[in-house]
């Protein structure tokens, strides 16, 4: 009996040590990774993500936003019926009905579908896969009909995609949104380029212990790191405006021939965009779809040379520094084809007006009047008041991509002579519209802002920013009688509004090819602001390549006037002769 | 008798820590499974709320308008009067 005792006895305090010695091992030698092992099965983190900024236009409206989209995948092991059934089912849900590519529009439906059937059915037949992603971009009602086919294996990941409720409203204003390196949506190009950072805001994190069926345990652990929402934009972007200058540009481009066009307004007083279209545009939802070419804004990257537009420039340096006034009468220079070195410029028309006075010069718009003005100003001065009208350097715009084509080192005589009226100078659209609107406004240069307003938690307000003082008001009222005549005498004058008064400028430039211009092709443009004396807006309307007319005055010009037309009745700005 | 006593007592004791564990461990479990619900129901109706803001947004937008009346007939005006700085109030003018 004494010895079972011991034995028993024995056994139990062997027992008790094993026991011990394994609780010490879990509690203490193993304790930080069983702890850790515990705390992964509870403990569950959720990412709260952040929604990215909306883009709204001046009016309130929201022009861009959010809306989920939805990617299907297939997990193969459990698929249940057969890959052909389930791919024959898919292929008319998932077709897009409006292919934006022209060669897949011009396949009839039935061949669509057939070609989608058979990329579905390799993908589930993969013998190396076991997860495969069938569809991107899937909409909320395409997802509900494939859940309606209740197709066991298949299933959906939730993203959001930006939602254009104007369509496509100013593609290259708004750029578009994808991925970076690490799969985070990012925005490319334009406003979502531009201002990524503020729109894209900050996911976050709720740490908080479940159950085993996933449910809170109330008194466990609850941290919450919140989300930071993305900013929205407010920008001067007038809605209506902006449906006015596309809808205008896209007939005129028909009406015209030409191959390219790009329209921008802006307030001259405080440099907000009003509205910018260019044409072609492409999808910002579909960006994928297009030419990587076409995301750039032609309005800000794209260079060309300015022509008769330039004029006012050189005729707002001489006068500001008292070289000519609208009196002056031009020397012999007007009275034929002006030869420096090799070269002999003309007249667009080659047709010449000995004695003419320099407000001629601009309504005619006449090249060797232009030379005379250049000359008159010196070439110092000259460049010195292209630099300071902002040409040569950025406009500060808040759009991601600008260029700003540098200025020539070393200005020669002829160099002079042809940017006098706009040849041998590159400019950007927005740098014109910039500068024009330093005579709109009495003088000053200022920069162009696409948003008006960053709204978080408080708004904070983009103030207009005036970069210098290019000219005096005296100056810049002289300039705009000037362009007032041009406009109502000059080449043009059959195309402008009766009753309002418009400063502008026609301009017809050639394309510089492969070091020569090519005789056919122009870059026609009008630039001008409305009311002249009390100016609203200033405008830039340029076409490439016009096929009907080469001139800007049969072109460019009555295009101008009709969307100015249309924003003056939007603005309810009345006629200088309205009825009483 | 005392040692009796004391022994239901702590019984009584017992049994009522045992069955408060049961009870509030039983509310937080239903609780939890509510809060579930609750937040499901939060998103759902957060979603549909979204969906409707992006519904108004579509039909009020200009590109959708100008569709809907031009289906309908609407032309934009041809011709336009303008009327401004009366010299004297319209509604005195005679």
């Amino acid at each position: 009996m004494t010895i079972r005792l011991q034995v028993f006895k024995s056994f139990i305090l062997l027992t008790s040590l094993v026991i011990l010695a394994r609780l010490f091992y879990w509690q203490v030698i193993n304790r930080d990774a069983l702890t850790l092992a515990a705390e992964s099965q509870r403990s569950t983190t959720q990412l709260v993500p952040a929604d990215r900024g909306n883009i709204i236009s001046s009016d309130g409206y929201t022009l861009v936003t959010n809306q989920p989209s939805y990617l299907l995948y297939a997990y193969l092991p459990q698929l249940e019926q057969p890959q052909l059934t389930i791919s024959h089912q898919l292929a008319p849900l998932l077709i897009d009905a409006n292919p934006t590519d022209a060669t897949e529009a011009a396949k009839p439906l039935s061949e669509r579908i057939s070609v989608l059937e058979s990329a579905l059915f390799s993908k589930l037949t993969d013998p190396d896969k076991k997860w495969v992603a069938l569809q991107r971009h899937l909409g909320k009602s395409q997802k509900e009909n494939i859940e309606n086919l209740n197709l066991l294996g298949l299933g959906f990941d939730q993203t959001y995609v930006r939602f254009y409720p104007e369509a496509s409203m100013s593609a290259h204003l708004f750029g578009f949104v994808s991925h970076d390196e690490q799969g985070e949506p990012k925005g490319y190009f334009g406003i979502e380029g531009r201002y990524d950072l503020e729109l894209r805001g900050r996911p976050g994190k709720i740490n908080l212990d479940t159950d085993a069926a996933g449910r809170p345990i109330l008194i466990g652990l609850f941290n919450i790191n919140p989300e930071r929402k993305g900013r929205h934009l407010k920008l001067h972007l007038n809605r209506s405006i902006q449906s006015i200058v596309e809808n205008r540009l896209d007939k005129g481009l028909e009406k015209y021939g030409a191959a390219a066009g790009d329209v921008i307004v802006m307030d001259p007083f405080t440099g907000g965009i009003l509205a910018m279209a260019s044409l072609p545009k492409y999808d910002p939802r579909y960006f994928y779809n297009y030419d990587s070419s076409s995301y750039k804004n032609p309005v800000i990257a794209d260079t060309y040379e300015p022509g008769s537009t330039f004029k006012v420039v050189t005729m707002a340096a001489a006068v500001e520094e008292n070289a000519v006034t609208p009196d002056t009468i031009c020397d012999s220079t007007c009275d034929g084809p002006v030869t420096i070195g090799k070269y002999t410029i003309r007249t667009w028309n080659d047709q010449y007006q000995p004695g003419e006075t320099m407000q001629q010069v601009l309504e005619r718009s006449d090249n060797t009047g232009m030379i005379f003005t250049a000359f008159e100003l010196g070439k110092e001065k000259f460049v010195d008041y292209i630099s300071r009208f902002g040409f040569g350097q950025p406009t500060g715009i808040d759009l991601q991509e600008e260029s700003a084509p540098p200025l020539r080192d070393k200005w020669g005589d002829i160099d002079v002579a042809t940017a006098s009226f706009g040849q041998g100078i590159a400019v950007t659209g927005i740098q014109m519209v910039r500068a024009v609107a330093a005579i709109a406004n009495g003088g000053n240069l200022v920069e162009p802002r696409v948003v008006s307003e960053v709204i978080a938690d408080q708004t904070i307000p983009v103030k207009p920013t005036i970069t210098r003082r290019v000219i005096s008001s005296e100056t810049a009222r002289t300039l705009t009688d000037m362009m007032v005549s041009a406009t109502s005498h000059g080449e043009a004058q059959w195309t402008f509004l009766k009753d309002y008064d418009i400063a502008g400028k026609t301009g017809t430039a050639q394309v510089a090819i492969s070091g020569h211009y090519d005789e056919e092709k122009t870059i026609a443009s009008f630039i001008g602001f409305a009311p002249a004396y009390d100016p609203k807006f200033v405008m830039l309307v340029k076409l490439r390549e016009p096929t009907s007319s080469p001139w800007a005055a049969e072109t460019a010009a009555p295009l101008w006037h009709q969307i100015a037309e249309d924003i003056l009745f939007e603005l309810n700005i009345p006629p200088k002769h309205s009825s009483n | 008798m005392i040692k009796r006593l004391i022994f239901f007592l702590a019984f009584l004791v017992t049994a009522g820590l045992v069955t408060a564990t049961i009870i509030v461990s039983s509310t937080y479990t239903t609780t939890g499974e509510t809060l579930k619900k609750l937040e499901f129901q939060k998103e759902r109706l957060s979603q549909e709320n979204k969906d409707l803001e992006r519904l108004i947004l579509e039909k009020t937008s200009l590109h959708y308008l100008t569709e809907l009346a031009q289906s309908r007939g609407y032309v934009p005006p041809q011709d336009s009067l303008t009327i401004s700085d009366p010299s004297s109030p319209v509604a005195l003018s005679n």
